[in-house]
């Protein structure tokens, strides 16, 4: 026999479904042997001192290269040219010619303040949603023009890009009391090794 | 001088941010140049003010922050240019010291631009005593009910908007201290000599600070 439909609202009476988050959150625990348990410590100590070791590296590399930053600049002006490598210690320090990506209005502050350390180009992208709606016609050829006119206005986007100009950190030494500046506005990249110890 | 240090016009500048992690253990033998400041668990931004005309608050990635309600921000600039300052939006719904739930604060820790001058090349400690200056260290206020005193938070004349305090020596008591309140998550290290970089990429200023922070998934110690 059927029952008697619920009465009220019937979100309200629906039945709830039991989810099987309780049992997805306990994890269950399998025996282990003397040979395990001692390599599952080894494991964990070694994690930890692994961790606290990283901690070490990075905020030395910070220390490190906040320094080298300075004496790189330093020695720089001192000998009016780039030095590209050079060592502290046991750490060789690599300043490349390589930079950090820069966008927007950081882009133009840079370019206004140094015009000569990076290149503006425009690159002209397809805008994607218009050029899927109407493949077929672009397929066949743009000229036949099949392409709604509202859409052809849109069609290509312009894209600002400024990059940092190849061979700037060659010029730095030019750039007297601004060198620092300059040297943070384009981030070159800094690579640090450490002769292998045989 | 620097060659950035003239600030006009906005031009989005990214926060100084701590990267590296240390365990709370080594907190004291960390060198009396070292200040600390809470750190609170909200979101990092960076509020700009356009002298007594109008406010922006972005994230430190770049974009406004999205979970915001509207404070006279304006109020905190004491001139007609432009004033940055960075601080955490809290936002998170992390209960404060008093056990309850304490969002949509603002809690200034550092001060990038004053007076339209881009502070590249003012160490921390210069910058703060700037925010000292303009904001006092003072920890209580008053209320209707009475008076309201604060651990670890200094008030501004604006009940919503505060400024981090900052601490020196038994570095390890004071984070076992601070952790207990679900709004701190740990500590962040500032080297009173760090001066300040520009900030045109995410990744800056990492060189004078870190960070010691609760236990969690990615931070097991």
């Amino acid at each position: 026999m059927l029952k008697d439909p619920p009465k009220g609202n019937l979100f309200a009476n629906a039945t709830k479904v039991q989810t099987s988050k309780q049992a997805k959150n306990k994890i269950p625990s399998l025996p282990v042997t003397r040979e395990l348990a001692k390599h599952l410590t080894q494991f964990a100590q070694a994690k930890l001192a692994s961790k606290k070791l990283e901690a070490q590296i990075s905020m030395s590399e910070a220390y490190i290269k906040a320094q080298a930053t300075d004496l790189y600049l330093e020695q720089c002006k001192k000998e009016k040219r780039n030095i590209g490598s050079f060592k502290l210690g046991e750490v060789t320090i690599s300043v490349q010619d390589r930079y950090a990506k820069i966008e927007g209005e950081i882009a133009d502050m840079i370019a206004k303040q140094f015009p000569d350390a990076v290149d503006k180009e425009t690159q002209y992208l397809f805008n994607q949603e218009i050029l899927t709606k109407n493949i077929e016609a672009i397929n066949d050829a743009l000229q036949s023009a099949d392409i709604p006119q509202e859409d052809l206005y849109q069609l290509i986007k312009a894209k600002e890009v400024t990059t940092v100009k190849k061979g700037t950190i060659d010029t730095l030494a030019n750039y007297g009391e601004q060198m620092r500046d300059l040297y943070l506005a384009i981030c070159p990249t800094m690579s640090m090794s450490i002769r292998q110890i045989s | 001088m620097s060659a950035f240090t003239e600030y006009q016009t906005f031009v989005y500048l990214y926060p100084p941010r701590a990267e590296t992690v240390i365990h709370p253990n080594d907190l004291d033998s960390i060198g009396d140049d070292w200040i600390a400041q809470p750190k609170y668990n909200g979101c990092c931004s960076v509020l700009f003010i356009n002298g007594q005309k109008d406010y922006k608050l972005y994230n430190r990635h770049g974009t406004k922050l999205t979970l915001q309600i509207p404070h006279n921000y304006i109020d905190l600039n004491d001139s007609e240019k432009y004033m940055v300052l960075c601080g955490e939006y809290l936002n998170k719904n992390k209960k404060g010291e008093d056990g309850k739930p304490f969002n949509h604060k603002f809690i200034i820790w550092d001060i990038l631009v004053w007076k339209g001058t881009y502070l590249v090349g003012k160490t921390f400690e210069e910058r703060v005593a700037i925010l000292h200056e303009l904001f006092g260290t003072n920890n209580s206020r008053v209320t209707q009910d009475g008076l309201m005193l604060f651990n670890h938070l200094h008030t501004t004349i604006h009940k919503d908007i505060f400024v981090a305090p900052c601490y020196s020596g038994y570095l390890k008591n004071l984070y076992e201290d601070i952790i207990n309140t679900d709004l701190y998550e740990g500590l962040v290290l500032k080297n009173l000599r760090g001066k300040l970089d520009p900030g045109f990429k995410q990744k800056n200023n990492f060189g004078w600070q870190l960070k010691a922070r609760k236990r969690n998934k990615s931070y097991p110690f």
